[in-house]
């Protein structure tokens, strides 16, 4: 037997990825244990129940891999500290407490909290795991590779030859810190008023009620430079030497006062009795989020162009944070420059940790590639008579309709709760490896009315109202309802493209068209998730629609659930008005 | 004790609500610690050996959330201040404050101490509630909001204190002792560890401005940062194996 | 910093020992100072020699339990 392990750790998501005899046995985030959203510190937990799913003993791998080099990075810190003197200095100490307590003794660290040989332990490169992720992961062979997130070591964007033979990753080029997309999008994210690391999604959601009006202001932070690249004005921005900020005033000069967190959001059209000043500041943010979304498209784009210029090959693999950017992907899928798109689901750093066992073991220890990742559901279960148990204990009002009623039982009355109006909580096997709920920790609903929208916005998830929500519909219909640029097909089966819903099948799922027509598909195929894809070819049955309205099992600002009694809990703290966990049916119980 | 103590609540109670920006660091805070026990009581329903008190540690757990939500929808009704809505968001400050750490409470503590743990923590925060609704130093809709909270407080005093006279009267009464001695010794070695980081981060705060004046400033003529665009890049030269192994 | 911290009584397997995480740290140092004689980025290597000595010193007091929380009150 031969097993190694993947870490990212000590910046955003940290995550743990098993692979024994080249499978991909167990990968799960730190955040699943420890409930702390993006959770960045050491994946202890996470890595002992890898270990543990597996059967196997930290003595048993033959390699650590972590998914960066902690030095490169330290070099890159002291040399941008050095060159911002002297506005470095607010950020010195901090930077410094940091790394020299910690983050430069990541050898020492993992071999002790890991307790493994420290000889054992590999370091992969921060952009070179993101490679690996999307490249091994996918069914191709001869690819171009790009990844695109804030920053790893050095680079902030890089160019990737993906090979059939070893050692089917080689650099071509890289674009250097501190021009960085990633770091780009998540300023403005801070501008306008939400969590860095977090309201990406948000901005991308705001876009949408916008008009690129902004565009030519945009443009002069973020220049293409006409040969594929791109360039920040630095004048700008400032996150690369001050601590808490990451724009500077001049760009609040050029844009107006940011956006204070948590201000309503109501842009034109949608609220006829808000003040007449909340809605054009309201839609001064949409046209800036708008500008924002084309400015980065346009960049991605150019990026890919550049790709396919260097390497000719018919297909583009993508991963690194920006890679989430799902109106992008599409964008791009739809521009012709690939014939295929392969977009890992996990493509922030939570993904890293995949990226870099599976650079080990493939590009270090030499083994032959393999299929590419089959299923994306890679983290916990729990078994069916603990729940059975737990739920007893909780003396809450349960039913086995697995038990009771098979498999094709389980799917009917989940359809006849969901075409009933009711919205549930769907906590089904091991959950996802990556951000997206892709039918294991999901709450469904019924995509037809937009009603449905505004009532899990704020009773369920207490989530702003202006937010879209995805559907997961069956692959098989997916043309009859979506124009789906044809290399964006991958991609949607990880709702990582947003294509626009036709104009005649909007009114039959409003809950999941977005203001401006367009949807973040998940396509589910019956080989990607059984159970799953038979509740949506049962709820399809009864009403016509072959969708459900999917949107992740948590609560605002909390982790997904990742435990029975985590969905128990969210349950019962929510309006949902049914829970199924692993095919008991939950009711509820006056206390 | 008693009256030490409530002297020393309203004291620090005066001084953080009426620092800048005060109440709304507060609700900020209390909604964070709210939310890190209701997971570490979903963490002790999950792990307990009483199937008898799953249910309890349910509705606790339930309660705590509530609170959470409260307290938050406090911060945004009090002001839309950048600092505390990210505070809410800030994923490493619940672990940074120890209200979260490296393992679930009842990991670290087991059935017994946890239960002490619960008494004596959600005796504390009663009192203090009581201080600063007495006092008025909240607004007035903070105050409804906070005795709304205090009677659900109650109900958590009220289950643990009653687990802890059954062990008492299963005769555990000394480690029942021990237990709450050893949650409220570790009370106070956590606001130690609290003071002496915070005073620590000052001092070295200082130290490290005088290090960077003075070392990093004769190499700044020397650092250029690159502009953008690709560039073209080599494979590392060394052999996979030793690159693999390098930490640069 | 191999001592278990306060609260946490479950006794597992240790890492390395004092030697051997002296030995990494060692080999750690060796190779950030080859990274910056090897790179364009020489002329840093004062800076980088005087940062590695107050982390020096800084994990020492850290490996003194009770001294731990006021490592950077002291030096």
């Amino acid at each position: 037997m031969a097993a190694v392990l993947g870490i990212s750790a000590l910046y955003h998501d940290a995550a743990a990825a098993l692979i024994v005899d080249g499978e991909v046995v167990a990968a799960i985030q730190e955040e699943r244990f420890t409930r702390i959203k993006h959770d960045p510190s050491l994946p202890v937990r996470a890595t002992r129940w890898c270990l543990a799913q597996a059967g196997i003993g930290p003595d048993d791998l033959d390699h650590v891999v972590f998914y960066e080099k902690p030095l490169r990075k330290f070099e890159r810190i002291l040399h941008h500290t050095v060159a911002a003197f002297p506005r470095g200095i607010r950020g010195f100490p901090r930077t410094m407490r940091v790394w020299l307590g910690d983050k430069l003794w990541t050898r020492t660290l993992l071999a002790r909290e890991l307790r493994i040989p420290a000889d054992r332990i590999l370091f992969s490169e921060h952009h070179l795991s993101h490679a690996a992720s999307a490249l091994l992961c996918s069914p191709h062979r001869d690819a171009a590779v790009l990844t695109i997130d804030g920053v790893g070591e050095h680079a902030t964007t890089a160019l990737w030859r993906g090979s059939a033979a070893a050692p089917f990753i080689e650099p071509v080029a890289e674009i250097p810190f501190p021009h960085s997309l990633g770091l780009f999008y998540s300023a403005m994210t801070a501008y306008l008023g939400f969590a860095v690391n977090e309201g990406e999604y948000k901005v991308m959601g705001m876009a949408a009620y916008g008009q690129p009006r902004y565009r030519d202001r945009i443009d002069r932070l973020l220049r293409r430079d006409g040969r594929g690249g791109y360039e920040l004005d630095l004048d700008y921005f400032c996150f690369h030497w001050h601590p808490d900020r990451s724009y500077t005033d001049k760009l609040v000069d050029l844009l107006g006062p940011p956006r204070f967190p948590g201000t309503p959001f109501v842009p034109e059209g949608v609220d006829p009795d808000a003040p007449a000043d909340l809605v054009a500041d309201s839609q001064r943010y949409a046209d800036i989020a708008a500008s924002v979304q084309a400015a980065l498209e346009d960049a991605v784009v150019d990026l890919a162009r550049y790709a396919r210029q260097r390497i000719d090959a018919p297909a583009l693999c993508l991963a690194g944070g920006v890679a989430l950017n799902s109106v992008a992907n599409h964008r791009l899928a739809g521009e012709g420059i690939f014939d295929h798109l392969w977009i890992q689901p996990a493509a922030g750093d939570a993904g890293g940790a995949l990226g870099a066992a599976l650079w080990a073991w493939h590009c270090v220890l030499g083994h032959d590639r393999g299929p590419g990742l089959v299923r994306y559901d890679l983290g916990r279960d729990f078994d069916r008579p603990g729940t059975a148990e737990l739920l007893g204990d909780l003396q809450l009002p349960f039913e086995d309709v697995l038990e009771d009623a098979s498999e094709s039982g389980l799917a009917e009355r989940v359809a006849e709760d969901l075409a009933e109006g009711r919205v549930i909580g769907w906590f089904d096997g091991r959950c996802e490896y990556g951000p997206r709920a892709l039918g294991h920790r999901s709450i469904l609903a019924d995509p037809r009315s937009a009603a449905m929208k505004d009532r899990v916005n704020a009773r369920i998830k207490y989530r702003e109202r202006f937010r879209p929500f995805a559907p997961s519909i069956l692959d098989a219909q997916l043309d009859e309802w979506v124009e789906l640029a044809p290399a964006a097909r991958d991609p949607a089966r990880y709702m990582l493209a947003t294509p626009t819903v036709r104009a005649d099948r909007r009114q039959q799922a409003a809950a999941v068209v977005h203001v401006d027509g367009s949807s973040r598909v998940q396509a589910v195929r019956a080989e990607d998730h059984p159970r799953y894809h038979a509740v949506i070819s049962a709820f399809a049955a009864r009403t016509g629609v072959p969708m459900v309205l999917n949107t992740s099992f948590n609560l605002k600002g909390d982790p997904m659930v990742s435990s029975p009694a985590q969905a128990v809990a969210t349950f019962l703290g929510t309006d949902l008005d049914a829970l199924y966990v692993d095919g008991f049916r939950v009711g509820r119980s006056k206390r | 004790m008693g009256i030490i103590r409530r002297t020393w609540i309203r004291l620090a109670g005066a001084w953080a609500w009426r620092r800048p920006n005060g109440p709304v660091r507060l609700m900020a805070a209390f909604s964070q610690a709210e939310r890190g026990s209701s997971y570490d009581v979903i963490a002790a329903l999950e792990r307990t050996e009483r199937r008898d008190l799953r249910r309890t540690y349910l509705f606790h757990a339930l309660d705590e959330s509530r609170h959470a939500r409260i307290f938050r929808r406090r911060v945004q009704a009090l002001g839309r201040q950048d600092r505390a809505e990210a505070a809410l968001v800030d994923a490493g400050s619940l672990r940074a404050t120890g209200i979260i750490g490296e393992a679930p409470l009842f990991e670290q503590m087991g059935e017994l101490e946890f239960l002490a743990f619960v008494y004596v923590v959600e005796s504390l925060a009663l009192e203090q509630f009581q201080v600063y609704c007495d006092h008025g130093m909240p607004d007035p809709d903070t105050i409804a909001a906070l005795r709304a909270i205090a009677d659900d407080e109650k109900f958590h005093i009220s289950y643990s204190r009653r687990e802890l006279e059954k062990y008492r009267a299963a005769g555990r009464g000394a480690e029942v002792r021990a237990a709450l001695f050893r949650v409220r010794a570790r009370r106070i070695w956590q606001a130690w560890l609290r003071l002496s980081r915070r005073l620590g981060d000052a001092v070295s705060t200082l130290w490290l401005w005088a290090l960077y004046l003075v070392c990093v400033a004769p190499f700044r003529p020397l650092a250029r940062v690159e502009g953008g665009g690709w560039r073209t890049r080599d494979a590392d030269p060394r052999p996979i194996a030793e690159f693999a192994r390098a930490q640069a | 910093m191999t001592d278990p911290r306060p609260g946490t009584d479950t006794p597992q397997t240790r890492g390395p020992g004092r030697v051997e995480t002296a030995l990494l740290r060692l080999g750690t140092v060796g190779e950030l100072m080859a990274l910056f004689l090897r790179g364009g980025r020489w002329w840093m290597m004062p800076l980088v020699v005087v940062l590695v000595l107050v982390s020096a010193v800084l994990l020492f007091l850290q490996s003194i339990h009770y001294i731990a929380p006021f490592v950077y009150a002291v030096i």
